[in-house]
């Protein structure tokens, strides 16, 4: 990336005003929140590099690979390999595919350890993903199979102009008040408009601009803040908020005031943007399918390798030799330890899991690279409500609700079935020690959080909640044992690199393995990178 | 990683002690000690870890310290009676509190004193019998693990189970921990989008 702010700043022959400078410059004016919000745009990363499979060109019938976990990274190994001609075995160790993408619907399960089994009662119909929930447009790889497959796609939305943001321990009165995002947002870009605006037309921050340019941002300004042309004033319309509005009849649309600076800035300095503009993976419009998302495994993939697919089969040991792997696992219904070969394996099991595993014929150095990432602490709850009171009463269609209590995080509305009766909301999302403290309560104690925290933000909450609710603590699933692999640095650098690269006969793949844990795309790229890697050892080795 | 991640990291580690501030009584007092008062007795830190443990860490490792172990697929251990918890260097399971280790998170957002304090409270709880852990231990193996060993990770072998191995080199989340004054102390910023 060059070291010039975004596409809004001249970058012709007259460019002069590089990113530092103007980040001096607008922290000059505006203060550290608007240098801040400034600096943020620069969190972009993470682009699928690859948009489709590896072609595996070669006959490799004959072949046998065992792979253990049907998450995606397992799912998508196991079908790409089956279509070369590879014989191929997917073990499972959970009843279900998806690993940690979880449509939670009626009948689906859970059973974290030392806690309670939990069965979803949401009346049929109604549900909301339990893990994975969104896709980012740069995903190509989860793109690429949901057209494969035609799994029916919707939108879904991080940003809702017209939900809430509830911040909590601030100075001045929107302390612990229910406010729109629209009118921080509106509000905010008013007045750094203004700042702004009012500076450059003053010739105030030294800018190395022409005349001509300087007056094409101050027009942009005027645009993006809502600015009086006559005096660069902050005069917003009813875009942050309206009374009186009449449409049919004589009463023209009235704006709403805006907040004064001074009662903002302590809310924006805990809430930042709200807006997800500056974060390449949550900006508009995201997707996902419209019946959960896992739908793309249980639908699309499961009965494409469905003759090779054990379910319910714990892997309690990974063995290899010069010619072979040898898995040991346990068929759950029965009980019994069986074992079965392959030429290769490809292991996609969390290396939370995977670091626990009696036995895996890996080196040391391999095995402490198993041991070397931490696990991410990640809750989720959704609860089933008598009536979608959020669209009737307060107009909100999908779209995330901000707060600052770490227990919360953010509630989500339904992008899917609008104006019907019921409806399930993510009603907490939760990381870090708060979801710790969370997830050592009962299911029912988890939902008391939530209707307590909610009835502030929504006061129909109790009256509205339907009885129904479904958690999921994956730090505490006996197969996932954390919501996402977290790298430190130095992880990063040191361990991170060696799984890369197979152990022996011995392949990983997953989120993990990849610069994204906990997204989807991760676990494909990744696949897909060992899957060519393996193709074309196997192809040399005749 | 991104400035906006970055940032993210860094009010998520403060949102943490905010939170220890309003759910465990005390803590707060010992994040804001003046210069002038006297550090926490042992007695003190203990107490705080014990309010630590009995709010986070038995989310996992259950009441008693007892974890959840289960047949073949190893589970939560338990830190009752776990000798990786009550050897006599207590770095190796500093360590793993502060960088995670096998699946366990990482808790560098707690400051020496808590960590000290919860360590040594599993230390010389439900019948463990080891010394107490002083914040300063805590504090070397932070800045230890701040900056990459010169040598490469020692190896170790294939032992059973995590906790009985010795942890070699670990990593170090390289967010920092303080948010440089984004924040006011005592307010809890948005935690991050998440994925």
């Amino acid at each position: 990336m060059t070291d010039v702010v975004g596409g809004s700043i001249p970058n012709g022959k007259t460019q002069t005003l590089t990113r530092r400078r103007f980040i001096q410059a607008v922290g000059a004016v505006g203060g550290a929140a608007a240098a801040f919000s400034a600096l943020s745009a620069w969190g972009q990363f993470a682009e699928a590099k690859q948009t489709e499979p590896p072609p595996l060109e070669g006959d490799a019938s004959g072949k046998s690979v065992v792979i253990l976990g049907a998450g995606p990274a397992g799912l998508v190994a196991g079908y790409e390999l089956s279509k070369r001609g590879y014989q191929i075995q997917i073990i499972e160790a959970d009843y279900r595919v998806g690993g940690h993408v979880f449509t939670a619907r009626r009948g689906a399960r859970t059973h974290e350890l030392g806690g309670e089994e939990q069965v979803c009662d949401f009346d049929e119909g109604q549900w909301f993903d339990a893990g994975a929930w969104r896709i980012p447009y740069v995903h190509r790889g989860v793109h690429h199979y949901m057209r494969e497959f035609q799994i029916p796609t919707i939108h879904h939305t991080d940003l809702n102009m017209n939900a809430f943001a509830y911040m909590s321990g601030i100075r001045g009165p929107l302390n612990e008040r229910p406010v729109r995002i629209r009118e921080i947002v509106v509000d905010m870009r008013g007045y750094t408009s203004e700042l702004l605006a009012k500076a450059i037309s003053q010739d105030l921050l030294d800018l190395e601009l022409t005349e001509e340019d300087r007056d094409a941002f101050v027009d942009y300004l005027i645009d993006l803040g809502l600015l009086s042309s006559d005096d660069l004033t902050y005069q917003p319309n009813v875009a942050r908020g309206w009374s009186g509005l009449d449409l049919a009849g004589l009463q023209r649309e009235v704006p709403t005031a805006p907040f004064p600076l001074q009662d903002l800035l302590p809310f924006v300095q805990v809430s930042g943007d709200l807006t997800p503009l500056g974060n390449l993976l949550h900006q508009p419009v995201m997707t996902k399918p419209a019946k959960g998302m896992s739908q793309i495994y249980e639908e699309g993939f499961q009965p494409r390798v469905a003759d090779h697919l054990l379910l319910e089969s714990e892997v309690r040991e990974i063995r290899q030799s010069d010619t072979g792997v040898e898995i040991v696992y346990v068929d759950k219904p029965s009980g019994e330890t069986r074992t079965t070969t392959a030429d290769y394996c490809i292991s996609t099991i969390p290396l939370s899991v995977l670091s626990r595993m009696p036995r895996v014929d890996v080196s040391g150095p391999t095995l402490e690279a198993i041991r070397g990432s931490a696990y991410a602490i990640v809750g989720k709850l959704g609860l089933q409500f008598k009536r979608r009171f959020w669209e009737e009463d307060d107009w909100i269609y999908g779209g995330l609700t901000f707060t600052n209590n770490p227990a919360i995080g953010t509630i989500s509305y339904p992008t899917w079935d609008y104006h019907t009766e019921k409806g399930v909301i993510q009603a907490y999302y939760n990381f870090g020690n708060a979801a710790a403290e969370v997830s050592a309560l009962s299911l029912q104690e988890r939902i008391e959080v939530a209707l307590d925290f909610g009835s502030k933000i929504h006061p129909q909450f109790r009256e509205e909640y339907d009885g129904k609710g479904f958690s999921v603590a994956w730090h505490r699933m006996p197969y996932a044992m954390g919501g996402w692999a977290g790298w430190s640095n130095y992880a990063r650098e040191n361990y991170y690199p060696r799984l890369l690269e197979p152990d022996g006969r011995i392949y990983f793949a997953g989120d993990f393995i990849s610069q994204i844990p906990g997204w989807m795309e991760g676990a494909i790229q990744s696949a897909w990178m060992q899957i060519e890697k393996l193709h074309e050892r196997a192809m040399q080795s005749g | 990683m991104s400035h906006t991640r970055q940032r993210q990291l860094a009010l998520l580690a403060i949102a943490t002690l905010a939170l220890l501030a309003v759910v465990v009584p005390g803590l707060g007092v010992a994040q804001e000690a003046s210069p002038e008062v006297a550090a926490p007795s042992e007695a003190e830190l203990i107490a705080q870890g014990e309010q630590i443990y009995t709010s986070i860490c038995v989310s996992c490792h259950r009441p008693e310290g007892a974890g959840v172990m289960r047949e073949g697929i190893g589970g939560i251990p338990a830190l009752a009676g776990n000798p990786f918890v009550t050897i006599e260097d207590p770095r190796p399971v500093v360590q793993t509190v502060l960088n995670g280790r096998a699946g366990m998170p990482s808790f560098r957002g707690f400051s020496d004193e808590q960590i000290a304090g919860v360590v040594s409270y599993i230390r010389q709880a439900w019948g463990n019998q080891a010394s107490a852990v002083d914040p300063a231990v805590v504090a070397e193996v932070r800045e230890q693990f701040s900056a990459p060993p010169p040598e490469p990770a020692t190896p170790i072998g294939w032992t059973g189970t995590p906790e009985s191995a010795t942890p070699a080199a670990d990593g170090t989340p390289a967010e920092p921990e303080e948010p440089g004054g984004a924040v006011p102390a005592g307010v809890t910023p948005i935690p991050t989008l998440g994925q």
